[in-house]
């Protein structure tokens, strides 16, 4: 009886797997591209990429179909919302791509939000970013089967567009975040991680095309923590075409103005500290109930960039994080322009919603 | 007998551990699937106007010219509004006559990004040979969209 009450949680053991796991350490990988799991497409990918004595791994998890709109609309694109992302050789998440509401795999957003807590030296990460882009790059190439193709395209997507400290977008606004660094958070002078600065880039394209008519728009937000260098991405692609993409076009940014001390990047939440999450009502086109779509997503990314939480002094709220309402242009709830709420039904109806949202 | 049950037993669940190991290998990790990969989370925008309108223009078969089938588009998303009970993408759409004649106004380019299927396959090409709103207007108007607006609040 001993022997079995050793040997079946050993076989338990042995069944199950995470993301952990499968993470070959550097020193056992090849240099180049390691595809570490690949042998269930309907699952995801992991893949590890080494230079020298230091590695990235990529993670890809396949999430819901897409609406079968959304597939007629894009058909080279994956027909499931897929999760990616970056992790460094320490286990740190420094770049995540989302393409629902919520992470496919619940883990990773705990893991996202205890990367904030202890963040790389400037120059690692900034070399991170660095082999995550040829890791992409590598990937895409070798990921070359019909099963293997959607997560070719995220991954050609990532290696198509420019690292953090690269992006002319982002570059041009140190400066300014830096000069906007109170004197008790500069640099060796925090605790807990130090203070974040938050940046969100709304992207946006015409959907639902014809001829040269686009009656509705699409999009995503790119959220970037800044500490004395860019340290973690998160792109809420918002159930379709994501930010970084060559079809998307940067419209307009916020910023979270303070520099805030331990971040937590959820999803829907009134916490002071909560940023970066997406509704998590029922998203429909028509979000005339108690449901969304991907603009109220937006704007609710972005809200929460700038306050910290849905729930600033500029919002009007029902007293939690979804309920949210953003009313127009003076914020007063003038109503006299698109309206966005995660609970449309407390926003009359969320009309005109399929507009994307301004940067507040 | 009972020292060698247990080892009997104990050698069966080692070759069954060993089997397992064996296969795993060979298979590769077994995965905790946690998304209904098959299931559309979002299907509420598939019965919506605009996705009706643009699916039934996108699935209208082709016809001899891109004109025709500009044409036939409209008719397919005007048939599916009426099924739908909803409303159409267009506020206004030229008799057919009218609107191939002033369609084959257009460069042949132009008339080829009529047809939706080309048009969404090349997008980007179509985007950039944008026609005059005055050529367009002959054809059809769609309902307004509001936009954006840019300045901060």
């Amino acid at each position: 009886m001993m022997k079995l009450s050793i040997l079946v949680p050993f076989i338990c053991a042995v069944g199950c797997t995470t993301s952990a796991d499968t993470r070959t350490p550097v020193a056992e990988l090849n240099q180049g591209i390691n595809m570490l799991d690949t042998a269930d497409a309907s699952w995801g990918v992991s893949a590890a990429f080494r230079e020298g004595d230091h590695a990235v791994y990529l993670e890809q998890r396949v999430g819901a179909l897409k609406p079968q709109a959304y597939r007629d609309e894009a058909p080279n694109e994956p027909a499931n919302e897929i999760d990616m992302r970056f992790v460094d050789e320490n286990g740190k998440t420094f770049f995540v791509q989302r393409g629902g509401d919520a992470y496919v795999d619940t883990t990773w957003a705990q893991e996202i939000t205890d990367s904030l807590a202890h963040p790389a030296v400037d120059a690692d990460r900034i070399r991170d970013f660095g082999l995550a882009q040829k890791a992409a790059g590598a990937f895409a190439k070798v990921a070359t089967t019909a099963e293997l193709a959607p997560f070719a395209f995220h991954a050609a997507q990532f290696a198509a567009r420019p690292i953090p400290t690269q992006d002319p977008i982002l570059t041009a606004k140190v400066a300014g975040i830096e000069a906007s660094r109170p004197t008790e958070t500069a640099y060796g002078n925090y605790g807990f991680g130090g203070s974040w600065f938050f940046e969100g880039d709304l992207y946006d394209k015409g959907t639902s095309c014809v001829f040269w008519y686009c009656p509705a728009k699409h999009s995503s937000v790119a959220l970037f923590a800044y500490q004395t260098t860019w340290q973690l991405a998160v792109i809420a692609c918002n159930h379709g075409t994501c930010a970084g993409n060559s079809k998307m076009s940067y419209e307009c940014y916020s910023q979270s103005g303070a520099w805030t001390t331990n971040a937590n990047l959820s999803f829907e939440s009134n916490g002071s500290t909560a940023i970066g999450g997406g509704c998590l009502t029922s998203y429909s086109w028509n979000s005339g109930g108690y449901n969304h779509l991907c603009n109220d997503d937006s704007a609710y990314e972005l809200w929460q960039v700038k306050n910290g939480s849905s729930g600033g002094g500029t919002l009007d709220t029902n007293g939690d994080g979804y309920n949210f309402v953003y009313n127009g242009p003076g914020t007063g709830g003038d109503g006299s322009w698109v309206n966005y709420a995660c609970t449309c039904a407390y926003n009359n109806s969320c009309n005109n919603d399929w507009s994307r949202p301004i940067c507040p | 007998m009972k020292k060698t049950l247990a080892i009997v037993a104990s050698l069966a669940i080692a070759a069954a551990v060993i089997i397992v190991v064996v296969v795993r290998k060979k298979d590769g990790p077994h995965h905790h699937h946690d998304a209904k990969t098959g299931a559309v989370e979002a299907v509420g925008i598939d019965q919506t106007d605009t996705a009706v309108s643009m699916m039934a223009m996108l699935n209208a078969p082709d016809q001899a010219t891109p004109c025709l089938t500009a044409f036939a588009a409209i008719e397919a998303e005007g048939a599916a509004m009426k099924l739908h009970n909803g409303k159409s993408m267009f506020k206004w759409v030229a008799p057919k006559d009218a609107f191939v004649a002033a369609c084959e106004q257009l460069p042949a380019a132009q008339q080829q990004c009529m047809a939706p299927r080309y048009r969404r396959d090349h997008a980007e090409d179509c985007q950039k040979n944008r026609p005059m709103p005055e050529a367009l207007k002959p054809m059809y108007v769609g309902e307004p969209i509001p936009e954006a607006n840019p300045a901060k609040p």
